[in-house]
């Protein structure tokens, strides 16, 4: 028999070591987003947490495919450059990651959007909230950060992220972490 | 949050398209098959093919994985689907006790050496000869079904004997024609 293939290797001991439970990754579409919410849903009810913790999960979740569905971009030369979402199950909470492309020149936009909502207390981010929304109106800017400020309300904690390189002189890779606890405070 | 990156770029390299990693109890397979069909359902396959992708998840998930009583409680199983030249690879990993790899060992050395036709006749001898079927011949019957399925593009490693327990990894080549 043949040796196991190295990256079944890898990602199954990344998967333990990080404790990931589902790993997705290429093109998002209705049919996957909903599959994996329906696969997230069945997980999430056989083990029994709390419905509201349950229905915060499936909200963010909802909101960070939604969210790369709209903004998926793969490199069609090379095709090693997908846009992934990764379920990750700790022991008093979950992990929702996502990870895509993004160009360069919207960097420091999201950066700025992303560092605000963090440096907020809740009732700030719920001003917030209002006059993104009320922004958003007037101006059609889809979006405006108001996902970022959404998911960071549902949760209660901080958001987290990195850009790193791909072979791409106009993209990076955004991944965004988001924390949901088993256990409301 | 390397890891993320990492994985992606891992994923993407070897064509999967998917990965998980549970215990596949029953509550979940139907979540587990939902998703697999929603992979699947998006390539212009011929329907005979998707069933034969499907129902090798079926056999990995209901008897492969989620066997093992005394691994019950973690998640120690694990399922990938990913794309090939010529179709789609199912890979499935679940951690054994010694009793298990001995046994599972045999069955699987017996069956990679059968020809397809004396796996069809082995499926149906043990399927008309018994009421109830035993774990043991519900796990042999999952593999035969996996060697017919995939007209014997099946591989299988044991991988890290330490200990009590090792890991069998079964990759199970569905071709598209």
């Amino acid at each position: 028999m043949a040796l196991m293939d190295t990256s079944l290797k890898q990602i199954h001991s990344i998967m333990n070591d990080e404790n990931a439970v589902l790993i997705y990754s290429g093109e998002f579409n209705q049919d996957i987003v909903k599959s994996m919410l329906s696969y997230t849903e069945g997980k999430l009810e056989s083990s029994g947490i709390d419905d509201l913790v349950r229905k915060k999960i499936f909200n963010v979740m909802v909101e960070q495919l939604q969210n790369i569905t709209k903004h998926q971009y793969t490199d069609e030369e090379k095709q090693v450059v997908q846009p992934c979402f990764i379920l990750i199950e700790q022991e008093n909470f979950y992990n929702l990651v996502t990870g895509n492309p993004i160009h360069i020149d919207t960097i420091q936009m999201v950066k700025d959007r992303i560092d605000q909502v963090n440096g907020l207390n809740a009732e700030e981010l719920k001003a917030l909230y209002k006059q993104a929304r009320l922004n958003s109106r007037i101006s059609e800017v889809g979006g405006a950060g108001l996902g970022f400020i959404d998911v960071a309300r549902k949760t209660e904690n901080k958001l987290e992220y990195a850009f790193f390189d791909i072979e791409s002189a106009n993209y990076k890779y955004f991944t965004l972490k988001t924390q949901i606890n088993k256990i409301i405070q | 949050m390397e890891y993320t990156y990492t994985l992606q770029k891992l994923m993407a390299e070897s064509n999967y398209l998917l990965a998980i990693r549970d215990n596949f109890e029953s509550l979940l397979s139907k979540s587990v098959f939902s998703i697999v069909e929603s992979q699947i359902s998006n390539d212009n396959l011929d329907v005979n093919i998707k069933n034969r992708i499907f129902s090798v998840v079926v056999e990995c998930v209901q008897n492969i994985c989620s066997n093992d009583k005394a691994h019950s409680t973690s998640k120690n199983s694990i399922l990938l689907l990913n794309k090939v030249e010529l179709g789609h690879n199912i890979v499935v990993g679940t951690k054994l006790n010694t009793e298990r790899k001995n046994r599972l060992e045999q069955i699987l050395t017996e069956i990679s050496t059968s020809s397809i036709d004396e796996l069809k006749i082995k499926r149906k001898n043990i399927i008309s000869t018994r009421a109830t079927l035993e774990e043991s011949q519900k796990e042999e019957l999952a593999l035969i079904d996996m060697f017919i399925r995939s007209t014997g593009k099946v591989k299988y490693y044991f991988q890290g004997e330490d200990g009590n327990d090792c890991f069998l990894i079964i990759e199970i080549e569905i071709s598209n024609n």
